[in-house]
């Protein structure tokens, strides 16, 4: 294979409300190598979770794909009859979902429906599918397997369901994992086993995973790259450590500077003034304009380009020349 | 080794809640467990059978021979209570078969495909807007009388409301991340309504079952009460009634033990509906 497993590129979604019409993702670009791990950040309504649905072609009737293209091992999913995006979904490309406890039929057992998936898409016998099952619960380090396959999932924890989720896209061996905020709903130390696990089985499987999250510091333990969204538009991406470094996007500063707070135990912990607007309210030019503590009269016009600092760092921001050069980090270096 | 340990006290507990704050529930379905056996055994239970005529014992009063008394042609009311409570029950269980079937497919379709919603349900407020006895009647107008067209007229005309309710649930339904989740995984539509969303929407159906159950009752035995029924001599509880009211003055027997059993049936229906419905909705579980 040559290009990139997933590219997207474009991406725009649009929202109708009654006779607007709002973007919600705008001109949205990225791409995910095979075996990559990429975290994809941003705070509620940033139209983070509406991307993955989109790649899967679930998004709510409301919403509209307007713009771009996603390429899918080469295959535009974008203009794939539905029937044929169905045999994609779940077998090459699965996800995982928020909350485990509504993911899961509750009236069905969590191996049955763990096994409905391998039948659908491998065809297997109701034999093999149960064995690939309790492989399946065993590698996802869920205890007893033969046991729990029996088990409704309200017989299960938060975090047990989670592992089942992870079982079930696994199950039939995808190619790009998306998991929406796949530990918001569960604590802590959950939270640490559950990205842990996830960590593991992109190593053993070699899975591409893209994960989604408003927790930076969480993404960033686990994700290659990050991409930074804000309000629909792309903020920032850049490798982990990159970003940590050398964020250069405003927005991309001050969630860092919240995530850093937390760990330095400062007395007040710094913020990002503001909320994100809801998309009714999307400013004209750039969406941070609102919030952003650099703002000039020309971010309130015109739209940021996205432009490149290095080969895998691209920030959208008019200012970048100027603030990527006054980080609220103390830094020595930054990246090329 | 753990979840054995907790699974027993919680079944418990489920028992306890069902004797103590379920007891519409448990009456309910004790007097309508006694009408089915009842029913199922009638012939076990007397010895006579439902045509069987004897011009010596016309119009007795109730007695230990005839616990009901006789009919004008001197057939045993009991023995023709039990046979017409089978062919009774049977038609109401027939009506709800069909009323259930009809109704959650189209309920469920036009919950889960927003095109076929308003279409559907558009038609089913029409249906519904006949009174259901005239429905049935026009029906059997068309079909002619008979037991199959009384069930399948009853049937179609109880369909709506099951179909209302099932699409309110299905809608509920499908806005579950299950449904979504199932979706991702590519299952059709027919996979995530058939074994998604219909077992999920189907508590408020099985309540509303045994409420048709009850009213399917009384509709029977008003169609045959006014003749078209199954055509006697073979016994319904509509039918006996039919037959003894002439003598409602001189024989008030007749009339009132099938109307006791209608009574009996239609009380101990509703009252496991109200038990169930209270049993299902978690918003009507007692706090403590």
């Amino acid at each position: 294979m040559t290009g990139p497993l997933l590219e997207v590129s474009d991406l725009t979604i649009t929202l109708g409300l009654g006779r607007r019409t709002v973007d919600i993702v705008d001109g949205v670009d990225f791409s995910i190598e095979a075996g990559d791990r990429l975290g994809v950040v941003g705070e509620s309504g940033s139209g983070k979770s509406m991307i993955a649905l989109a790649l899967l072609g679930l998004l709510p009737r409301a919403m509209r794909l307007t713009r771009g293209t996603i390429r899918f091992d080469g295959v535009a999913l974008d203009k794939l009859p539905p029937d044929r995006l169905r045999k994609i979904r779940g077998r090459d490309i699965s996800m995982i979902f928020q909350e485990p406890a509504t993911a899961l039929n509750p009236v069905i057992t969590t191996g049955e429906q763990v096994s409905e998936v391998l039948r659908r898409h491998e065809k297997l016998s109701h034999a093999e599918a149960r064995n690939r099952t309790i492989e399946l619960f065993r590698q996802v380090g869920i205890p007893a397997p033969e046991r729990r396959i029996a088990d409704y999932p309200h017989q299960m924890s938060g975090g047990m369901r989670q592992r089942v989720m992870i079982a079930m896209a696994l199950a039939c061996r995808p190619r790009l994992l998306i998991a929406d905020e796949p530990t918001t709903a569960l604590d802590a130390t959950i939270q640490r086993q559950i990205i842990d696990l996830l960590t593991r089985l992109q190593e053993e499987t070699g899975v591409a995973i893209m994960l989604i999250s408003h927790d930076l510091p969480l993404v960033a333990s686990f994700a290659q790259r990050i991409m930074v969204m804000y309000a629909g538009r792309h903020a920032e991406t850049a490798l982990a450590d990159t970003l940590f470094q050398a964020p250069s996007h405003p927005y991309t500063q001050g969630l860092i500077a919240c995530a850093l707070g937390l760990e330095d135990g400062i007395e007040r912990l710094p913020a990002i003034e503001g909320q994100v607007p809801t998309p009714a309210a999307f400013p004209a030019g750039c969406r941070f304009a609102t919030r952003c503590p650099h703002v000039l009269d020309v971010c309130h016009r015109t739209v940021p380009p996205v432009q490149q600092l290095g080969s895998s760092h691209s920030v959208a921001c008019l200012r970048l020349s100027e603030l990527a050069k006054t980080s609220p980090i103390p830094q020595t270096e930054l990246s090329a | 080794m753990t979840d054995l340990s907790t699974a027993a006290p919680q079944t418990r507990r489920i028992r306890l809640s069902l004797a103590g704050a379920h007891w519409p529930l448990l009456i309910g379905g004790v007097i309508f467990g006694l009408i089915v056996l009842a029913a199922a055994l009638g012939p076990f239970l007397t010895p006579l059978g439902p045509e069987d005529t004897s011009l010596m014992d016309r119009f007795k009063g109730p007695s230990l021979a005839h616990p009901f008394g006789t009919d004008s042609f001197g057939r045993d009311v009991m023995t023709r209570v039990l046979y017409g409570g089978h062919v009774s029950l049977l038609i109401g269980l027939a009506v709800v078969v069909i009323a259930a079937l009809l109704g959650v497919l189209i309920g469920a379709m036009a919950g889960y495909f927003p095109r076929l919603d308003n279409p559907i349900m558009r038609v089913m407020d029409a249906g519904e807007a006949f009174p259901t006895l005239l429905m049935a009647i026009a029906l059997a107008a068309v079909l002619g009388p008979g037991v199959m067209n009384v069930v399948l007229a009853l049937g179609v005309a109880y369909a709506p409301r099951t179909a209302r309710i099932v699409r309110a649930s299905v809608l509920v339904v499908a806005q579950q991340q299950f449904v979504e989740a199932a979706r991702a995984s590519g299952a059709s539509s027919a996979r995530i309504i058939l074994t998604h969303l219909i077992p999920n929407a189907l508590a408020p159906v099985i309540v509303q079952m045994t409420f048709i159950f009850a009213d399917a009752v009384l509709a029977e035995a008003a169609l045959s009460f006014i003749g078209i029924g199954p055509p006697p001599p073979a016994p319904t509880w509509g039918n006996i009634i039919a037959d003894g009211r002439t003598y409602l003055y001189s024989a008030a027997w007749i009339t009132m033990f099938p109307g006791l059993a209608i009574f009996l049936t239609v009380l101990s229906l509703n009252l496991l509906g109200d038990g169930l419905r209270d049993a299902l909705d978690p918003r009507m579980k007692k706090v403590s």
